[in-house]
């Protein structure tokens, strides 16, 4: 669905984000975006989107390039941006007058998303709050079903009850065909929704693989001491969380929190046992 | 699915812009009912729909800046580039709006203006500057909106100002050019020359033509072409 080869882009190009980045996304997955602060997840996504072009190399998404910005691409995908300005009109007419141009969208499952979210869709968007824009516009993003979803931090700013929400209608919306893209650093509010699990570094990625292939390779446990072998650790209740190669086969719970620090700290050993 | 033109999308695109610009359009009508009002509370003596007109075609001038200040804004411009529509079909809707939507508007003002002005106070609509003056007038309002076009285009934020600096740093540089230009020939006979153009325009009828032919080329067809590349280049 997605495919990256060679691909550099810097605003400075002294300082490159991607240098020579090379990296395939598949439909029927939610990916999980990760990354600290500054690495180009943002950036990354809106490549994707058309919005930023490759400085060299190609990105192709769904056999268009994104930054020719034709209909036909542009109504197959849908962009979703960690911050962004609303219409003066009312959710419903908004999403009345945007919906015609994507072909697979369907207003019935709209107003259904608008309800499960709670939200009053008679309502006009910039008088709502931040947290109900995101719902409305999360429940438009997902009726458009296009085959390619980005969401840039799309739980920031949603209350906790409606993150539940959230995990459910984005699990419900997944099918073989779309590929759903989540930039995060809210990992705990998506555990158990995102697989496979993209970590970027400066310039790079760090790691793109499935839940199930980490778990192959690592384990993640609770344990009271700090085993000699162990990746990472850090203090939490009832003993130390610990990330150590998986040696004896088990597969164990993904912890994402312990494995993005695990991964950020034995960079080098990451890229020799994932890539 | 038509990758360049559909007229069925264009027409969507238009609409979805006129419905958002709306606020603006009441504004146009505002501004019209406040100079009005101001007019014969000031001079009692009628509207003045020519100095109206003056301040109309000033508003047609700025009105890209006016409409589509944020269409490349790294936040606010997002649903706009992510829209599924053409780059062509983009583009049409922005010429509409700029080009038919908003002259069409000030101008019913004006004729509204004009006919009141003509009911309460008997005086006649009249278009100061002639038939042909007029179409020249225009042409040059359009002339002056295709740079802004371009500027609005072009630059992603302080758009107007950023227009203004270019514009001036052309006009340096072409002024210096032409100076360079002129010193390579021979200048007092060049300088007579252009004051027999001036004093006997009809003898160089031609030259005239020439020059309109292709000012109206660049000014405004051109300055539409070059807008229409800078949107399909504008990252965000």
């Amino acid at each position: 669905m997605i495919a990256i080869e060679n691909m550099s882009f810097w605003y400075k190009e002294k300082s490159k984000v991607f240098d020579s980045l090379t990296m395939e996304l598949e439909p029927g997955k939610i990916y999980g975006l990760l990354g600290e602060n500054g690495v180009g997840k943002t950036t990354f996504l809106r490549i994707m989107a058309g919005l930023l072009f490759p400085k060299t190399g190609t990105c192709e998404v769904m056999d268009y390039t994104p930054g020719k910005r034709s209909p036909g691409f542009l109504s197959k995908i849908f962009y979703l941006p960690e911050e962004f300005m609303v219409s003066h009109q009312k959710a419903d007419d908004y999403a009345r007058n945007v919906g015609p141009f994507y072909p697979n969208f369907e207003y019935n499952q709209y107003a259904t998303l608008m309800q499960e979210f709670g939200v009053d869709g008679g309502k006009k968007l910039h008088e709502m709050s931040f947290g109900q824009k995101k719902k409305a516009m999360i429940s438009l993003a997902l009726a458009c079903n296009t085959e390619l979803l980005l969401l840039d931090e799309p739980t920031n700013g949603l209350d906790i009850p409606s993150k539940t929400v959230f995990r459910r209608v984005v699990a419900r919306a997944a099918d073989e065909n779309k590929c759903i893209i989540i930039s995060t650093h809210q990992v705990r509010d998506l555990e158990f929704l995102i697989d496979p699990i993209v970590i970027l570094e400066r310039n790079n990625v760090l790691l793109n693989q499935s839940v199930e292939d980490i778990t192959r390779k690592l384990t993640f446990a609770v344990v009271s001491e700090v085993p000699k072998d162990a990746l990472y650790s850090e203090p939490m209740m009832g003993g130390f969380g610990v990330v150590i190669p998986n040696t004896d086969g088990e597969e164990s719970k993904v912890n994402i929190e312990l494995l993005f620090n695990a991964a950020i700290a034995n960079r080098a050993r990451f890229a020799e046992w994932f890539n | 699915m038509n990758e360049t033109l559909n007229i069925q999308r264009l027409f969507r695109v238009i609409s979805a812009e006129t419905f958002a610009f709306r606020r603006y359009y009441l504004f146009y009508v505002i501004f019209a009912a406040a100079y009005a009002a101001s007019d014969i509370l000031i001079n009692r003596t009628g509207f003045h729909p020519g100095v109206f007109a003056g301040l109309g075609a000033f508003l047609i001038a700025i009105s890209p800046f006016m409409l589509y200040n944020d269409v490349f804004h790294k936040i606010k411009g997002v649903n706009y580039t992510m829209l599924p529509a053409s780059n062509l079909e983009k583009w049409m809707a922005f010429w509409f709006q700029n080009v038919i939507i908003v002259p069409l508007i000030i101008g019913l003002l004006w004729l509204i203006l004009s006919g009141m002005e003509f009911a309460l106070f008997g005086r006649p609509i009249d278009i100061y500057i002639g038939e042909e003056g007029l179409s020249t007038y225009l042409i040059g309002i359009l002339g002056m909106q295709g740079v802004a076009m371009i500027g609005t285009m072009s630059f992603r934020q302080l758009k107007w100002l950023k227009t203004l600096g270019a514009i001036f740093v052309l006009q340096v540089i072409s002024l210096i050019i032409s100076r360079l230009l002129l010193y390579q020939f021979d200048l007092k006979s060049f300088i007579i020359e252009m004051q027999a153009v001036n004093l006997a325009p009809d003898t160089h009828g031609w030259l005239f033509d020439y020059i309109k032919i292709v000012a109206y080329a660049i000014f405004p067809f051109g300055l539409w072409l070059v807008s229409f590349f800078k949107l399909q280049e504008q990252e965000l």
